[in-house]
């Protein structure tokens, strides 16, 4: 057992190893990043900063099978994703530290990359179970994130308190959220 | 998933490039692990064996070319796709050698050495520092090439020569000992993408073999030259040859160049080593027991290593830095075995106030096909499977008296 998680690590270490780990992975990354950013220039940034992150990390890793090692490498896109949400931008760092770069992605590549994450499909999605809110729940969404105003500024359209406006918020988006996480994704991309 | 990185021509071209950043990546470790390149400003344990008859070569040849079965080395071009030339030259004995300069991602410019005639091997180093703040800094003690020691540094770039003086055996005269210099001029700094600033300066000395006491320690000095004729600074060199048993011996050197290096001492087990002799010899520190005894009363086994599991370099950190890990233990290991069993590391903490040395012990079980002692470093506060890494004891640097010990074994 031992020598088949020391085997394990080894290949990943590996530069084919880890070409091969990229290529069972980075599509679904992409997709991971694409579906929570609708920005496929971003999205695909932040996939190429996440592997390239992981490969520099590579030999530190510890995992002992495919599942351990696609976990961490989710942790590391999470990390990437948070960053990149409160800066606006993605970093490229461990880019830069490889040596890659990367060239802006034309207008059929990003097309393709909507398609691939179902944006399109995501897009319509938000519409109905916005519908699907409370109206309370639905207005504070609203107001929040697409007319983008402060939870003072909500709370004083909705005429509540700020702490009644966060929680009809924070309400709303996770039960959009865990609505969207539930819709089938195009079958095309099905893992 | 089935992956649509063909439909995405940019998903493709980007695992192109983290493929082939993965393979330069591996090559460089590689040959840093092989050969023995560390960063500089870290004290780097050279150790080569030399005993009479035995193709004491062929097993540097194994860490630099990765089998025991290459007939032919291949040159440091061949494995460092980006690394340019910086010169040749031969040693007294007639041994030929090249010198390469590589900037790397992590740790700077690097320059190596390469044996390039019957003896293999060689070794190198990374200037993480630019530019070097010592005058001169003397990593590297060698005696790979034979008849010859080699004693190898960095010196400032400004530094027009460096002169390595040593005593004569058996005498009290000085003698000076020939030293060729190699630089990264414009050229090589504009092709390898570096900066002027960058900039390193290379050197290679050679003393006879027979320099120094064989069970002692030797000493040798660098000192560093302006185109005045003004020496810009000087460090000791100093090495040990340890007997490690009835047909090996060990040089290795432990000095603390330019005076801002905290030395570090590494060394790995091999056959009958005596470690805690070894590491006594090294730090001049006494230790106070036999950690190969130590770990036999413990109840753990301590098998003889393979070639393979000598482990050479160590790491440091300069004084005002913070530690690079919560212990403050600058510990690396460069393991490069696949059936080894134990290695002990000597590292001095800079994470407290009192300079101390920590000793560990570190103990694989069978790790299967492959696999180092460590893989990161410092090793993790807890090892991965098939690793035990034990505190055997801490220990004041100046006296040598252990002031905290853990025990051994469960």
């Amino acid at each position: 057992m031992r020598g088949r998680e020391s085997s394990f690590r080894d290949r990943l270490r590996s530069p084919d190893g880890f070409g091969s780990f990229y290529e069972r992975h980075a599509a679904e990354v992409l997709r991971f990043f694409a579906r929570r950013l609708y920005d496929p220039e971003l999205a695909f940034d932040l996939t190429a900063e996440t592997f390239a992150q992981a490969l520099l990390s590579v030999r530190r890793l510890r995992a002992k099978s495919e599942d351990e090692a696609v976990a961490w490498l989710y942790g590391v896109a999470r990390h990437q994703l948070t960053n990149a949400l409160r800066r606006g931008h993605a970093e490229r760092r461990a880019l830069r530290r490889l040596g890659v770069e990367l060239e802006r992605l034309g207008d059929e590549q990003q097309t393709r990359i909507e398609e691939l994450a179902g944006l399109a499909e995501l897009r319509a999605a938000v519409g109905e179970e916005l519908a699907g809110l409370s109206e309370s729940e639905r207005q504070a969404v609203r107001l929040r994130v697409v007319e983008e105003l402060s939870y003072e500024e909500v709370a004083r359209r909705l005429d509540v308190s700020e702490v009644a406006a966060r929680a009809r918020v924070s309400r709303g988006l996770r039960t959009l959220g865990a609505a969207l996480e539930a819709r089938p994704l195009p079958e095309e991309i099905k893992p | 998933m089935t992956n649509h990185a063909s439909d995405i021509p940019a998903l493709a071209q980007l695992g192109s490039a983290l493929r082939g950043a993965a393979a330069a990546r591996t090559r460089r470790l590689a040959i840093r692990r092989r050969v023995g390149g560390a960063a500089l400003l870290v004290l780097l344990l050279v150790a080569l064996l030399t005993p009479p008859g035995q193709a004491a070569t062929g097993w540097v040849g194994d860490l630099v070319s990765g089998g025991g079965d290459d007939t032919k080395p291949q040159t440091l071009s061949e494995r460092l796709a980006n690394a340019l030339l910086l010169g040749t030259g031969s040693a007294p004995g007639g041994e030929t050698y090249e010198v390469f300069a590589d900037l790397d991602t992590d740790e700077g410019m690097c320059v190596f050495l390469n044996w390039t005639g019957d003896t293999h091997g060689g070794f190198g180093t990374c200037q993480s520092e630019s530019p070097l703040h010592a005058a001169v800094s003397v990593p590297f003690v060698d005696n790979a090439a034979s008849g010859v020691v080699v004693v190898a540094g960095l010196a400032r770039p400004g530094a027009s020569r460096v002169e390595l003086s040593y005593t004569r055996e058996g005498s009290d005269q000085t003698a000076q000992a020939p030293v060729r210099m190699f630089r990264t001029d414009d050229a090589i700094l504009r092709q390898l993408g570096a900066t002027p600033s960058q900039a390193l300066t290379f050197f290679v000395g050679f003393l006879p073999e027979g320099v120094g006491d064989v069970t002692g320690s030797s000493t040798a000095r660098a000192a560093a030259y302006d185109d005045a004729g003004q020496e810009l600074g000087a460090t000791g060199v100093s090495w040990v040859r340890a007997r490690l048993g009835p047909n090996h011996e060990r040089l290795a050197s432990c000095g603390t160049p330019g005076g801002i290096i905290e030395h570090l001492c590494n060394a790995a087990s091999h056959e009958d080593v005596r470690v805690a002799d070894l590491l006594h010899q090294l730090t001049g520190r006494a230790l106070p027991e036999s950690l190969v005894t130590r770990a036999a009363a413990a109840g753990i086994e301590l098998r003889p290593a393979s070639h393979q599991d000598f482990a050479s370099i160590s790491d440091f950190d300069s004084p005002g830095q913070p530690p690079r890990d919560p212990l403050g233990a600058l510990i690396r290991s460069r393991g490069q075995g696949k059936t080894g069993d134990y290695a002990v590391y000597l590292a001095r903490e800079t994470g407290i106030e009192q300079p101390v040395y920590a000793v560990y012990l570190a103990i694989r079980g069978d790790l299967g096909s492959s696999g180092s002692a460590f893989d990161e470093h410092p090793p993790a506060a807890t090892p991965g499977p098939g690793i035990e890494q034990e505190l055997i004891g801490i220990f004041n640097a100046d006296t040598g008296e252990q002031i905290a010990v853990e025990p051994i074994g469960p």
